[in-house]
């Protein structure tokens, strides 16, 4: 055994003063190789006492394990060490890089379609430039009715229009494909609007609408409401009636004020509440419009203005901003 | 609509708070957006009692009044020639505010002081009458503030399009009674019209479809005094300022009724009334004195030589009550909602008559209306005699009965109602109903919502908006199949990420914009018009979407000029709808900073290709794009080229014409790419492919062409040439000799998926290669 200790010591002592990958290389031909010192010693264990030989050959097993590592260890710190790369700062600028950002009301609409296509909604686009059926006359607008004057038109040349809301596509869908259908429709919109804070001739929407047998008030609340909560966190909501030619009943959406939590500040005009989104029961006319059966089916349709939520959800002021393009708006986005 | 909250207390009592009002109406489908108090311009008006009246020392016209307001008196000075002794006045004290931020001052009118000011109407914001002082009833309190007396609140409801009947201050009455469970007070008006004259004017309709009914009251020798305070305050609270008893009387039964009735000058009428379509070009003067030239789908009232009226517009000059009138007829009818509509928007014309007929009136309201004004000239005013209503209508439509199942309230609304709860609902709201058999009920729809009800939706709308959305529980739909994603969608969405993490700003920009914009980058084509553009700048949909990046930039150089880069994805009409995209590279590629020294590295046409193959390469259509040299009109000459996807057309890129762009800031190449957006999406699944184990030879290819080639060009010939083995080419040196020479260096790779390539077999394939090249381009190897 204290063949073993005296070993030990030796190469111990030469494995902390070797200072170059030569010497590593010695010590491992001296101790470690086929016909190094330690394979001397197993070569003792026949001649030992049978008793001592199973204490004596695990000794030298870790002994071997022992100065393996460490000449490895030491290897590989003067390996690196070697190569002697001076320090750098981390914290200097990186090589010059471009930035670029996804517009917010792309970010916003991306969200909101995510929520919805979580419930099993699917999205579909429409044509901006629209035909007067399936703007106006499938959603049972009638024909020189004052429920038009709320969307000013702008007219093409070509006898068609540019779509005043998403809600067109309600029809074409309805037109195509039967039930049950449970679609989301984003997109751009035009109405002869002056440009202001809260006005544009052209601004984008999200129309959403799910047509199947049984589907009632309940259903489009539900609906609704855990869209808020996805979208604002728990935050109070209330249904208003309201009016819009293509439902019946037609209501729409307050969310508790995101700015002043409801107790009434300037953006919502002191209400408490800020108007998110139109909904309602689809109206008979429209399905009977598409072709399908009024009886059999029933739907909820809802719609509502993407700058509107992303003005909300960015705490944005003016519009305008979204359409300007400004690079200082724009950087601030991701 | 304004409302009167004094005016709509005439006909209901209200328990309610002002807050809980308008949250009950906002609540129930009437959105109140605002309400402000009458009088809010003024401060410090109080009720005084006139004391004395001596004359002023230095002026004649001049008087000084000593009032009181019960506590103290005052000395003030007046010049209104109506004042007594003893009258209760309204006194503006020092400091008092009236509208038109007038402020009352102590002052010295004539070397007298004036402590305050006696007001009349029109100072008050209450009227017009400036010269006399507004005299108070007598039993008003000495003391008290004007306002206690004759303050209101105004407040403003968004009246959606399908409810005419709220357009009014009793309609609106009605709903509140509905809304709150109270019952309104029925109007005031005389029991029945009893003639004890002729009328000289009879009425003809020549289409009774545009004009179902028509009523005609003729009045003989009236008086037409100024009205009283009551029915001024009213119409002031309404923004319409009170001129005479007749005219105020028609604009006040319009508030109170919703009903338009029309006062003629019955001696300016030339024989009979006649209900008619204008003839095509016919001119008439209406009451703004503006002459409007008239179409055969005009319906207009006119006598037996001219226009009276454009019917439910507005009236004409030639016939209107004035000072002198002594004898009126009032018209009290119901057109034909479109027709008023077509006429209103063809002639730019908004009047409350036209807003209410265009929405559709009460059938049975014509009657109610005079019998009302009847009520009021009896209280009013004196007049001689007064003719039957002369009544020319139509057949009176039959009753609206709508049959309602409670079932479909159930399945509409989601809820479970009594049937005994949707019964009062009705009722409240002035339907009438007969149970019928197997839970449902007939309903009987009052004339005034004739233009809303009609179906037995409509009443599951109305029996849900009174028991209130808010009382039907939320329920999770379970959405059922099939239904097939849009994959193309998330493809946009996700492109839009990858370029923005390329250094680009995602735009939007205006589709509806100036067709000179694009023509000022060369686009020659016809583009859609809009026939009614709200400007000029507004004019085509677009063409393209690169200029108006253009736009994005030159607004953004005063904020980073040296290096912008954006892009956007929108629809373009070029023949057709389509989904485009366009990017937009601008300056530096990267700046100089500590790493890069004073090397700085300014992006050119083939930065943005690069971008461009990053973009292809991540949406895995790499090898199906190329690329031809073509000459654009938006590019500098010889810097541009076609996009193609397997061979097709899809777009293009280039470097923009400096000439064409309209700003003096633009120092480096502006780079530009549009194409079709659909052609590049594909929803084909990846086949993955064993790729090759064996090492890959290298070899350069270096050749001098006599004439600069068409890169393309030789690395088709090169590929066609050296057969499958051949994995990639890449161009590593191009440079100009001194004759019209280039020399080109490439890079071939060559690799084999079955075994390890032996040198032997490249050198046969490149001397395969180069006897093609050597063949095609009249090259020589180097």
């Amino acid at each position: 055994m204290t063949q073993i200790a005296k070993l030990k010591n030796e190469a111990l002592e030469l494995l902390e003063k070797a200072s170059t990958l030569e010497e590593i290389e010695e010590l491992k031909i001296r101790f470690l190789s086929r016909k190094g010192e330690l394979a001397g010693l197993f070569s003792e264990i026949p001649k030992l006492d049978p008793a001592e030989r199973k204490q004596f050959g695990q000794g030298i097993n870790e002994l071997k394990i022992l100065l393996t590592e460490g000449l490895e260890e030491k290897e590989a710190t003067l390996k690196r060490s070697k190569r002697d790369l001076p320090p750098v700062d981390i914290t200097r600028d990186p090589f010059p890089f471009r930035k670029g950002s996804v517009h917010p009301l792309s970010a916003t609409y991306i969200e909101i379609i995510n929520i919805f296509k979580y419930l099993g909604f699917i999205v579909v686009e429409g044509p901006e430039i629209e035909e007067d059926f399936y703007n106006f006359e499938g959603l049972n607008f009638p024909p020189d009715h004052p429920a038009r004057d709320e969307q000013d038109s702008f007219f093409m040349q070509n006898g068609k229009l540019l779509r005043t809301h998403t809600s067109p596509v309600q029809v074409r869908v309805m037109e195509s494909q039967e039930p049950p259908l449970a679609v989301v429709s984003p997109g751009k919109c035009y109405r002869r609007d002056t440009i202001d804070a809260s006005h544009s001739s052209m601004f984008n929407q999200l129309e959403g609408f799910l047509v199947d047998e049984n589907i009632s008030v309940a259903e489009l609340k539900g609906t609704i409401k855990y869209f808020i909560k996805e979208l604002f966190g728990e935050k109070k909501t209330r249904f208003r009636p309201h009016y819009f030619p293509f439902t019946e009943p037609s209501m729409e959406v307050d969310v508790e004020c995101v700015f002043c939590g409801g107790k009434g500040c300037n953006v919502c005009k002191k209400t408490g509440w800020l108007e998110i989104m139109g909904a309602g029961m689809i109206d008979p006319n429209v399905f009977i419009k598409a072709g399908l059966d009024p009886v059999k089916y029933s739907g909820f349709a809802f719609g509502m203005g993407i700058e509107r939520i992303a003005m909300l959800r960015y705490d944005i002021n003016d519009m305008r901003l979204f359409f300007e393009n400004d690079i200082e708006f724009l950087d601030q986005f991701r | 609509m304004k409302y009167s909250l004094n005016w709509i207390k005439k006909y209901i009592d209200i328990e309610l708070s002002e807050d809980e009002l308008y949250k009950k109406l906002t609540m129930s489908g009437s959105e109140v957006e605002g309400c402000h108090m009458l009088l809010e311009d003024i401060s410090d008006i109080v009720i005084s009692k006139i004391n004395k009246i001596e004359p002023h020392p230095q002026a004649d016209k001049l008087q000084i009044c000593t009032v009181t307001d019960g506590k103290e008196t005052y000395s003030v000075v007046c010049g209104a020639t109506n004042i007594q002794k003893g009258q209760i006045v309204p006194l503006a004290k020092i400091g008092a505010s009236l509208p038109g931020n007038m402020k009352i001052k102590r002052s010295k009118i004539r070397g007298i002081e004036s402590e305050g000011m006696l007001c009349s109407t029109k100072e008050l914001g209450l009227g017009t009458d400036h010269e006399g002082i507004f005299i108070l009833k007598s039993d008003l309190k000495k003391g008290k503030s004007f306002k206690d007396y004759f303050d209101d609140t105004v407040f403003e409801i968004e009246i959606t399009p399908n409810r005419p009947d709220l357009l009014s201050h009793y309609g609106l009455s009605r709903e509140i009674a509905a809304i709150t469970g109270k019952r309104a007070r029925p109007l005031e008006i005389v029991d029945s019209i009893v003639g004890n004259t002729e009328s000289p004017i009879r009425v003809e309709i020549r289409d009774l479809d545009a004009c179902p009914k028509y009523l005609l009251l003729y009045v003989k020798n009236i008086e037409n005094p100024s009205s009283p305070q009551d029915i001024k305050n009213a119409l002031i609270a309404m923004d319409t300022n009170p001129k005479s008893l007749l005219v105020d009387l028609s604009n006040y039964n319009l508030f109170e009724t919703g009903h338009p009735t029309h006062f003629f000058d019955a001696d300016k009428i030339q024989g009979n009334i006649i209900v008619r379509f204008a003839r095509k070009g016919e001119k008439t003067i209406t009451l703004d004195g503006e002459e409007r030239v008239l179409q055969s789908t005009d319906l207009v009232i006119a006598d037996e030589k001219k226009i009276l009226a454009i019917a439910g517009v507005i009236g004409c000059a030639n016939s209107e009550v004035s000072d002198s009138t002594k004898n009126i007829a009032i018209e009290s009818a119901v057109f034909k909602p479109a027709l008023i509509r077509k006429t209103k928007n063809r002639l730019g014309i908004k009047s409350d008559a036209a807003y209410r007929y265009e929405r559709g009136v009460d059938i049975n309201a014509p009657e109610t209306s005079l019998k009302r004004i009847m009520k009021h000239f009896r209280e009013y005013t004196t007049f001689e005699a007064n003719s039957n209503v002369i009544d020319v209508s139509a057949p009176v439509p039959a009753v609206r009965d709508i049959v309602l199942k409670e079932q479909t309230i159930k399945s509409i609304l989601g809820v479970s109602l009594e049937s005994s709860e949707i019964t009062n609902i009705l009722l409240r709201l002035g339907f009438k109903i007969e149970k019928l058999l197997e839970s449902s009920m007939k309903v009987t729809v009052p004339t005034f919502r004739y233009h809303d009800i009609e179906r037995e939706i409509d009443l599951v709308e109305e029996v849900g908006r009174i028991y209130s959305f808010e009382r039907i529980p939320a329920a999770r739909p379970y959405i059922r199949g099939p239904l097939v994603l849009n994959k193309y969608r998330d493809f946009k969405d996700d492109l839009k990420h990858v370029i923005a993490g390329r250094g680009f700003h995602e735009t939007v920009t205006l589709t509806v914009s100036e067709d000179k914009l694009y023509q000022s980058y060369g686009y020659q084509e016809d583009m859609l018009q809009i026939t009614n553009p709200l400007n000029i700048s507004q004019n085509v949909f677009a063409p393209l979407i690169f200029p108006r990046l253009i736009n994005v930039l030159i607004r953004n150089l005063k904020y980073r000029p040296e290096q912008l880069g954006f892009f956007e994805i929108g629809n373009v009409f070029s023949g057709e709808e389509k989904e485009r995209i366009s990017i937009l590279m601008y300056g530096k590629r990267w700046g100089n900073n500590w790493i890069t020294g004073s090397e700085e590295k300014i992006a050119g046409l083939f930065d943005l290709k690069g971008e461009l193959s990053a973009i292809f390469n991540y949406l895995d259509i790499k090898d199906k794009i190329e690329y031809q040299n073509v000459d654009m009109p938006y590019f500098v000459p010889g810097r541009s080229g076609e996009i193609l996807l397997d061979g097709a057309h899809i777009g293009w890129l280039g470097q923009v014409e400096p000439d064409n762009i309209p700003s003096k800031r633009i120092k480096y190449p502006v780079l530009s790419a549009e194409f079709d957006l659909k052609a590049l999406y594909s929803d084909e699944i990846i086949t993955y492919e064993h790729f090759s184990m064996f090492p890959e030879i290298e070899r350069d290819l270096a050749v001098v062409f006599p004439n600069q080639p068409v890169n393309a060009e030789v690395i088709s010939a090169i590929s066609s040439a050296a057969g499958e083995m051949l994995t990639s080419i890449e161009l590593k040196d191009v440079y100009k000799l001194k004759t019209k020479a280039f020399s080109m260096m490439y890079r071939l790779t060559f690799q084999s998926g079955k075994k390890t390539l032996k040198d032997k077999q490249v050198d046969y394939f490149m001397t395969q290669i180069i006897k093609r090249i050597e063949g095609d381009f009249d090259a020589k190897l180097r």
